[in-house]
């Protein structure tokens, strides 16, 4: 058993609107090994952000609030840090890649200086030793002629090569953990390939863990060991990438799989998960996938479903699961 | 991969030279084609020049009378002639042109700094501090510019650095007002979340990251501020309240000259500082429309 880098723990994020109270994330576990890729995937507005925004505790203030739980890194609970040990944190523990490449980056200053602002920060790099690190950071992510780009303004560079500047300034402290919102949603196809085959790469070289967070399940199949499936601010399915794929319990989990474009023959129509996320507002009493769910029962109305491992890891929040689970235990 | 970064180092020195293209240097280039601009620049040049070579551009003396040479015609001797007292118009004029600019650039420096500091901290930090602030800019906007600026020069007594602090301390309201809308919307850019995620402090986000974007608006803001400075200065002085006598200004040369007579028989007294006044402005205001159009990112040829 990997150990683990970063544990999560009853994590419960809400943020005060107009209308009261909303839980963004409720009670969230997740555990990230060494040197692992893991996987979140959801619809929009199901908490993944949130969730990678709880870890760096950037959730926005005052509306948002991180009410309950633990974020443990390297066994060191990041809710309990201030202010200042936190930032230590951001950009040199742990540090994030963010969806959209083309205003990431700081219009007015060069790529170097860019880069070389954490550098100076957190490693105390200056002056040419900075600049060198930087032109190496930037050819380790496969940006052609390096030494010309680093005296470059993000305007000058494509979308991939934006992504990429990004992908080199986070890993440009050797982070154990990145975490990578969407990293790839903006980019063409085939960039995209590009920019996930340098973070696996990299991932592998450094021994950096990568929490991706993407709604697109080619990604994850191709870049993750282990996925967790959210729905409507829970964890509703967790387990290895081939579990996951081979076999997904969760009634969700199923209706993603198959409305995978890659899986319909020509002239069939897309499959789809009828009905819409319920409102943050209005939360079903019981499960929450129970009113668009293909084999609704009546318990799925009034009580929540717990997150139960089956085998291997793999856990999964349903009824219908749980009860022909106890049935076959029964046996 | 060590190896790889020694040998990328001995590249560096060659390539530094050679930068990309910055947004300023795009500006700059966008500026320069512009011709209103490029006059405004030269007039302001020349007139910078003046002023501050003036001891050795004029013969005569700044404060130096002759009674004998009152109300001279312009001559060879005396480029625009003489005045009430014989002094030659000219030299006060550029003379003047040194209060006139330096008053403009002072009580803009105090107003922008002022402006720009308050302005990006209530920007950035919003809810109670972006509400104190902003109260304090709805205080300063209410008060009438030239009543206050009156009402205090004729307590603290007329002087070139009373005229200065005032004009500096009732206009920054307006910068900041600018500075912090615009700081507002860049805040939501994503780099400034990113910087927070590298673990910057929001000093460092603010200065290093958030007010460089910022800084073509406050550039702009601050050539138009220098030409309402001198307005103010001339304003000020003509009523008496400003620099005062003998120390020329544009402003109080133009009130020494607010008699009948010299209205209808010393035009050289009046037109001059007038001209000066309003080419000033002109140039400046030139200047600051081509600065707005040459920074505009949204502008692109």
């Amino acid at each position: 058993m990997d150990k683990n880098i970063l544990q999560i723990e009853g994590l419960v994020t809400e943020f005060s609107t107009s209308e009261g109270k909303v839980t963004a994330v409720n009670n969230i576990d997740l555990n990230i090994k060494k040197g692992k890729i893991m996987g979140l995937v959801g619809e929009s507005g199901c908490g993944k952000s949130v969730t990678s925004l709880s870890i760096m505790r950037l959730v926005p203030k005052p509306y948002g609030n991180i009410s309950k739980g633990k974020i443990l890194f390297k066994d060191k609970n990041l809710l309990d840090l201030n202010e200042e040990d936190m930032r230590k944190v951001r950009g040199n523990d742990i540090s994030m890649i963010f969806q959209e490449p083309m205003t990431a980056l700081n219009p007015v200053f060069t790529i170097g200086y860019q880069i070389g602002e954490v550098l100076e920060l957190h490693l105390g790099l200056k002056g040419k030793e900075n600049l060198n690190r930087c032109i190496g950071l930037l050819e380790k992510v496969g940006i052609p002629r390096p030494e010309k780009v680093v005296h470059e303004y993000p305007h000058q560079l494509s979308g991939g090569m934006r992504q990429r500047v990004m992908i080199a300034m986070a890993l440009s402290c050797n982070p154990e953990l990145l975490i990578a919102d969407e990293p790839t949603t903006a980019l063409d196809v085939t960039i995209q390939a590009q920019v996930l085959e340098i973070m696996k790469g990299l991932s592998k070289e450094l021994n950096t863990a990568i929490l991706l967070i993407t709604h697109d399940l080619g990604v994850v199949a191709e870049m993750c060991h282990d996925v967790a499936v959210m729905y409507a601010g829970r964890i509703v399915e967790e387990g290895n990438v081939k579990d996951i794929f081979m076999n997904p319990m969760h009634y969700y989990t199923k209706g993603l799989m198959a409305s995978r474009p890659n899986l319909v023959k020509k002239g069939e129509r897309l499959k789809c998960i009828p009905g819409m996320v319920p409102s943050l507002h209005n939360m079903p009493k019981g499960c929450a996938f129970e009113p668009r769910c293909s084999n609704p029962m009546d318990i799925c109305k009034e009580k929540m479903p717990e997150l139960i491992e089956y085998e291997n890891g793999h856990k999964v929040r349903c009824w219908a699961v749980e009860m022909e689970g106890n049935r076959n235990h029964g046996r | 991969m060590a190896n790889n970064i020694a040998n990328k180092s001995s590249n560096i020195s060659k390539v530094q030279g050679e930068e990309g293209t910055s947004l300023w240097k795009i500006g700059a280039k966008r500026l320069i084609k512009n011709k209103l601009a490029v006059f405004g620049i030269v007039v302001l040049s020349i007139l910078i020049i003046l002023s501050v070579l003036a001891p050795v551009i004029t013969p005569y003396d700044r404060d130096e009378t002759n009674l004998t040479n009152t109300y001279q015609k312009p001559s060879k001797e005396h480029w625009l002639g003489t005045d009430e007292l014989g002094r030659d118009v000219f030299t006060r004029l550029i003379y003047g042109g040194r209060v006139s600019l330096s008053v403009g650039l002072v009580s803009t420096s105090i107003s922008v700094i002022i402006g720009v500091l308050l302005g990006a901290i209530g920007g950035y930090y919003g809810k109670v501090v972006d509400n104190i602030i902003m109260r304090i800019v709805d205080i300063f906007m209410c008060f009438p510019f030239f009543i206050m600026a009156i009402t205090i020069a004729a307590i603290l007594g007329p002087s070139i650095w009373n005229v200065m602090i005032i004009s500096g301390i009732l206009s920054w309201p307006s910068i900041a007002r600018i500075v912090r809308a615009e700081v507002m919307t860049v805040k939501e850019r994503e780099f400034v979340e990113a910087s927070k995620a590298l673990g910057l402090t929001p000093i460092e986000i603010i200065f290093r990251h958030i007010l460089p974007n910022v800084l073509a608006v406050v550039i702009v803001y601050t050539t138009l501020g220098i030409a309402s400075g001198i307005l103010s200065e001339a304003g000020l002085s003509f009523l008496g309240l400003g620099v005062k006598q003998p120390q020329p200004s544009w402003g109080n040369m133009l009130s020494a000259a607010q008699n009948l007579r010299s209205l209808r028989l010393h035009w050289w007294l009046w037109v001059p500082p007038g001209l000066l006044v309003f080419i000033t402005i002109l140039s400046i205001n030139f200047l600051g429309d081509g600065l707005r159009d040459a920074l505009d990112p949204k502008l692109k040829h």
